[in-house]
């Protein structure tokens, strides 16, 4: 296995493509599947958050036994006192992805498959496992392999960078930036080199793009309107810059880019037909995910964010799923170096000033206590996603509500056309697995009292105000302006008087699909609200309050998805 | 150029609100600070008219600001409050006796009476002789146990109907991190509630669920309140510190992260809460302990001894790592039951209120951070842990109650593991149904556990590698 990893590296070496060193590839030792796990996942995400220098992490000593073959010398350490071998810790993390696409039937053949890619180690790895997964030829079964298309999209976020990083100057961004993306595309080109394996570059500003096929057929398409395309683009691009530069908090202006990455990511998927999506987010990344959130009051949300399947969009939008969510970033960065697979350079370094703007962002100082955490207690990454994994999942969650119906694995094996037929009955399924009410910028599901019209049901146990969690205030406000609580805070500005002007200017600067959703999810709610009444009217407020948020759930899913 | 009060617009501004922002005068902070925590009380309907309420005091700056403001309030509002102070002496010279001083004078400024507690009198040790005997490693699982359990106590004693604790938004976003980092879902789904034990008959209530702790400082510091502002002499490294930087970096950050933190908590899916969560997602509502009585003094425990106990013992036994150690699972307990278990309730008179396994949220992250994983021997198979020593010298007799020979006939000491390391005869004749009838309720549990330890029998024990802890103090902080 090891060879498969190495040898197209060096194809590349040879053929003269700018790759780092592999001894370089890892930049942070073992703990360098830290920025790439984070941005692994999200198809291109550059970690604006400064990392404590962790030691090397220790080797075990001269003539211990790989604990897991008991044959071959232990070469690493990667998780507890666990002395392994590489091709154990390749087993393992392979059979981890393997299983999970096995159990819950998440590749068939003939899928078309997605892959959010942002050159990180973990998005590397997670490349690396899924060609090994693939059976590169469709008439002639592989054992273990499934044929399967695969899309490597990877988002250029080059436009946002110098918005979230102003530690960056602007003259050398555009050549930084593109110097990334390269990096990444050579990164992605081992493996595109094959016919099913496709690679995608779409830069961030495309979100504005009023049509998502538009996105995804640039690349391949976009020859003959060159001239227009070109400015276009330039347009979006000072859009987006101009959108960023409204959002007055940090930590927002981080979110933003990465909600808008998500939504690009999704509708690119979906535009080049993709059934499932592929994202590398490694426990490290998730955790760190999970307290930054917990700190902008998302805890209601968190639950299903760090399920294996994530099909909150329904039948709208490709279902993710995170193969590697039970992998650190430790063992990710261990086996990328060791396979130097080719992992995109991180655009610069962290400055002072970028130093300075990590204390205020909640990301990256929920990344730093992540790692903290890690060095003094390996076992909290774990505990962390074991507390998150034992809240109520939401129905969305459930790996089997997307699967065919009786999908075993034995039954894979049977011709083409039972697969196809098993793929509609999973379509028909999936319309039962409804959309749930999500944030039109976060795409978070709403809490109860986050939800448009709420406050007609709840006035009574939730009298809370500004200075409590939300309490009806905050969180009505925030309905009437169409998004969840903590978009509205740390993106729309809202909450504080002095800039709720500037917020406004957020709320117009928004890709128009967003804005368009929350302004019908704002409708909703004054709709809602009216029938509440004029129901309170007729059934003389006899109506049970129980189970009314329930139904103001299923009303709100209605009626979004009328518009 | 003055810079003048951003809601008065009169006075000078002092000071900038670290919640808001806001530039204030001192009065307009009060003012505003006041109506937020009066607000808090009301919404969530925390006092009823007529209510004794226990202030739990330390003589820090969260307790007496609490008791300034709970004053001022009641006598504005009119909640009809029977207030009072109550204080729990922990027995650390140069920290506890200097601020139950403040305390005390605290009871004469604001005219409020004060009861003070001391663990010497509850429990028999001060926790100076208890680090004396453990060592400073794990000493604040000492403390917090026996601190919950002992305001319980006083606060019945004295008869309260509730208890208000000084916990601040700080206070409850830390805990909240540690739930996470824990893995504790059950307690994270009530460790941000403002009222903790609702159905208990002594509730406790944190009026300063939202108000952040920088704003008491200022608070205190404006009011010139007399406050005593020294850090536990023996816990500085306390475990919470790191989740505690976390929480100041983060209100850095954006001072809205800690009341996020605590929406967060009271937003989690956890399972079993009555929200809107759709059941059908399949999981299961989390199990949560059955709520007993600690078979030796009555204290509310979902074991059939209840921590504080567990700890006593240790300390009594001399083997003062008794409950602290975490040790690997060597045998199941056995199930209680029988004469023994019977006699042994019924002889606990119990003087503690039953109180909710809730209240020990805020207390119990603090205590389990001392907890060290030091691997104890192992025990051989097939050898019997008696209930009531933890020996492994049980005999299974005809009740089938696993107890060593000393245990279930104290006249005959010798049988038991040959060393009388069972606890002296103070627990033996407890356990064996030595009635203490004439000591009153509240003493008999210290008075029939204070034995003296033998440092003998520890030795022992240790060279036959038998110390480990008893298999009920796994799941005694749940």
């Amino acid at each position: 296995m090891t060879p498969s990893g190495l040898a197209p590296a060096e194809q590349l070496r040879a053929a003269g493509v700018d790759q780092n060193q592999p001894n370089s590839n890892c930049r942070r030792g073992g703990q360098c599947g830290e920025e790439g796990g984070c941005g692994g996942g999200s198809g291109g995400g550059n970690n604006a958050g400064a990392l404590p220098s962790t030691p090397s992490p220790p080797i075990p000593a001269a003539g211990t036994v790989c604990m897991k073959c008991r044959k071959q010398e232990a070469q690493l350490v990667a998780r507890g006192r666990e002395p392994m071998c590489f091709p154990c810790l390749h087993e393992q993390l392979l059979s981890k992805v393997r299983n999970a696409v096995r159990l819950y039937s998440l590749l068939l053949p003939g899928d078309q498959l997605a892959l959010a890619f942002s050159g990180g180690p973990a998005s590397a790895t997670l490349l690396h496992f899924l060609a090994e997964l693939r059976n590169p030829c469709t008439d002639r079964p592989a054992r273990g392999k499934v044929a399967f298309t695969m899309h490597v999209i990877h988002i250029d976020e080059s436009a946002a960078m110098a918005c979230i990083e102003p530690s960056q100057g602007s003259t050398d961004e555009h050549a930084a930036a593109g110097g990334h993306s390269a990096s990444v595309a050579a990164a992605a080109q081992l493996y595109c080199h094959e016919p099913g394996v496709q690679y995608h570059c779409v830069p961030l500003e495309a979100v504005f793009d009023g049509t998502p096929e538009a996105a995804a057929g640039q690349d391949a398409a976009g020859l003959q309107e060159g001239q227009d395309q070109q400015q276009s683009r330039e347009l979006q691009r000072r859009q987006l810059q101009h959108l960023l530069a409204a959002v007055s908090d940090t930590t927002g202006r981080q979110d933003l880019v990465c909600h808008l990455r998500t939504h690009l990511l999704l509708r690119t998927a979906a535009a080049l037909g993709c059934c499932r999506m592929a994202r590398g987010d490694c426990s490290t990344a998730l955790a760190a995910r999970v307290v930054a959130a917990a700190a902008k009051g998302c805890g209601y949300s968190l639950a299903g964010d760090v399920r294996l399947v994530d099909a909150r969009h329904g039948r709208a939008l490709p279902p993710c799923f995170l193969p590697l969510r039970e992998v650190s970033s430790r063992e990710l960065g261990m086996l990328c170096s060791h396979l130097r697979l080719p992992v995109a350079r991180q655009p610069a370094g962290v400055s002072a000033a970028g130093q300075r703007a990590a204390k205020k962002s909640i990301n990256s100082l929920a990344d730093a206590f992540i790692a903290g955490m890690e060095l003094h207690n390996p076992g909290s990454v774990p505990n962390i996603l074991n507390t998150i994994a034992k809240l109520e999942a939401f129905p969305w969650n459930d790996p089997t509500a997307t699967r065919t119906g009786q999908t075993l694995p034995q039954q894979q094996q049977h011709g083409v056309q039972q697969q196809q037929q098993q793929r509609q009955q999973e379509q028909q399924q999936q319309q039962h697995v409804e959309a749930a009410v999500l944030c039109p910028i976060c795409l978070a599901p709403l809490a109860d009292d986050e939800l448009p019209g709420s406050d007609s049901n709840h006035s009574s146990s939730n009298s809370g105000s500004e200075h409590t969690s939300g309490g009806t205030g905050a969180a009505s406000a925030a309905a009437a302006a169409g998004c969840c609580l903590s978009c509205y805070c740390q993106i729309l500005g809202g909450g504080s008087e002095a800039v709720v002007l500037a917020g406004s200017g957020v709320a117009a600067a928004l890709p128009l699909a967003v804005s368009q959703r929350m302004a019908s999810m704002a409708m909703v709610g004054s709709q809602l609200v009216a029938k509440e009444a004029k129901a309170a009217v007729v059934s003389d407020g006899a109506e049970p309050a129980s189970g009314g948020v329930e139904r103001l759930r299923a009303h709100i899913a209605e009626f979004l998805l009328d518009t | 150029m003055v810079k003048l009060c951003g809601h008065c617009g009169e006075q000078r501004a002092v000071l900038r609100r670290p919640k808001t922002f806001e530039q204030l005068c001192r009065e307009c902070f009060y003012t505003a600070l006041e109506a937020e925590v009066h607000e808090t009380i009301t919404a969530a309907r925390l006092f009823r008219p007529g209510e004794r309420v226990a202030v739990a005091a330390s003589g820090g700056k969260d307790s007496t600001v609490l008791a300034h403001m709970l004053t001022t309030l009641n006598r504005r509002h009119g909640y009809g409050l029977d207030l009072f102070l109550l204080s729990i002496d922990e027995g650390i010279s140069g920290y506890r006796d200097d601020s139950l001083e403040t305390v005390k004078r605290n009871e004469a400024q604001y005219q409020i009476p004060l009861h003070v507690y001391s663990y010497k009198d509850l429990y028999g040790w001060t926790m100076d002789e208890i680090v004396s005997q453990i060592g400073t490693r794990s000493n604040c699982t000492f403390c917090g146990v026996f601190r919950r359990q002992a305001l319980d106590r006083g606060a019945a004693l004295v008869g309260a109907d509730k208890i208000a604790t000084g916990h601040n938004a700080d206070d409850v976003a830390e805990t909240v991190l540690l739930n996470i980092i824990r893995g504790d879902v059950p307690r994270l789904g009530r460790c941000a509630n403002i009222i903790t034990g609702e159905d208990s008959p002594l509730p406790r209530v944190k009026p300063f669920k939202y108000t952040y702790e920088k704003e008491i400082v200022m608070y205190a510091y404006f009011k010139r309140l007399d406050y005593f502002s020294t850090e536990c002499i023996y816990a500085p490294f306390a475990a919470r510190g790191f989740a505690r930087e976390f929480v100041k970096d983060l209100e850095a950050a954006r001072p809205r992260a800690i009341v996020d933190l605590i929406r967060s908590a009271e937003q989690f899916r956890v399972p079993g809460r009555s929200s809107s969560s759709n059941s059908s997602s399949g999981a299961k509502a989390v199990v949560l302990p059955q709520a007993g009585s600690c078979e030796r003094c009555g204290y509310i425990s979902s074991q059939p001894v209840c921590k504080a106990c567990m700890l006593l013992e240790g300390l009594n036994k001399g083997l003062p790592r008794l409950g602290v150690t975490r040790t690997r699972k060597t045998h199941k307990a056995p199930a209680v039951g029988g004469p023994a278990a019977a006699t042994a309730a019924q002889l606990a008179a119990a003087p503690a209120a039953a109180v909710d396994p809730a209240a020990a949220d805020l207390v119990a992250p603090q205590a389990a951070g001392g907890v060290s994983t030091a691997a104890a021997p192992r025990p051989e198979p097939g050898m019997q842990r008696c209930r009531i020593s933890s020996c492994l010298q049980a005999q299974t007799g005809a009740a089938s109650v696993q107890q060593c020979g000393f245990c279930t006939s104290p006249q005959q000491p010798a049988v038991c593991c040959g060393s009388g390391a069972c606890g002296g005869s103070a627990l033996g004749s407890l356990e064996a149904g030595g009635a203490p009838e004439a000591d009153p309720p509240a003493a008999d549990h210290s008075a029939a556990l204070a034995g003296p330890g033998s440092e003998g029998s520890f030795a022992y024990l240790q060279n036959k590698g038998a110390i480990a802890s008893h298999p009920s103090a796994r799941h005694a902080a749940q």
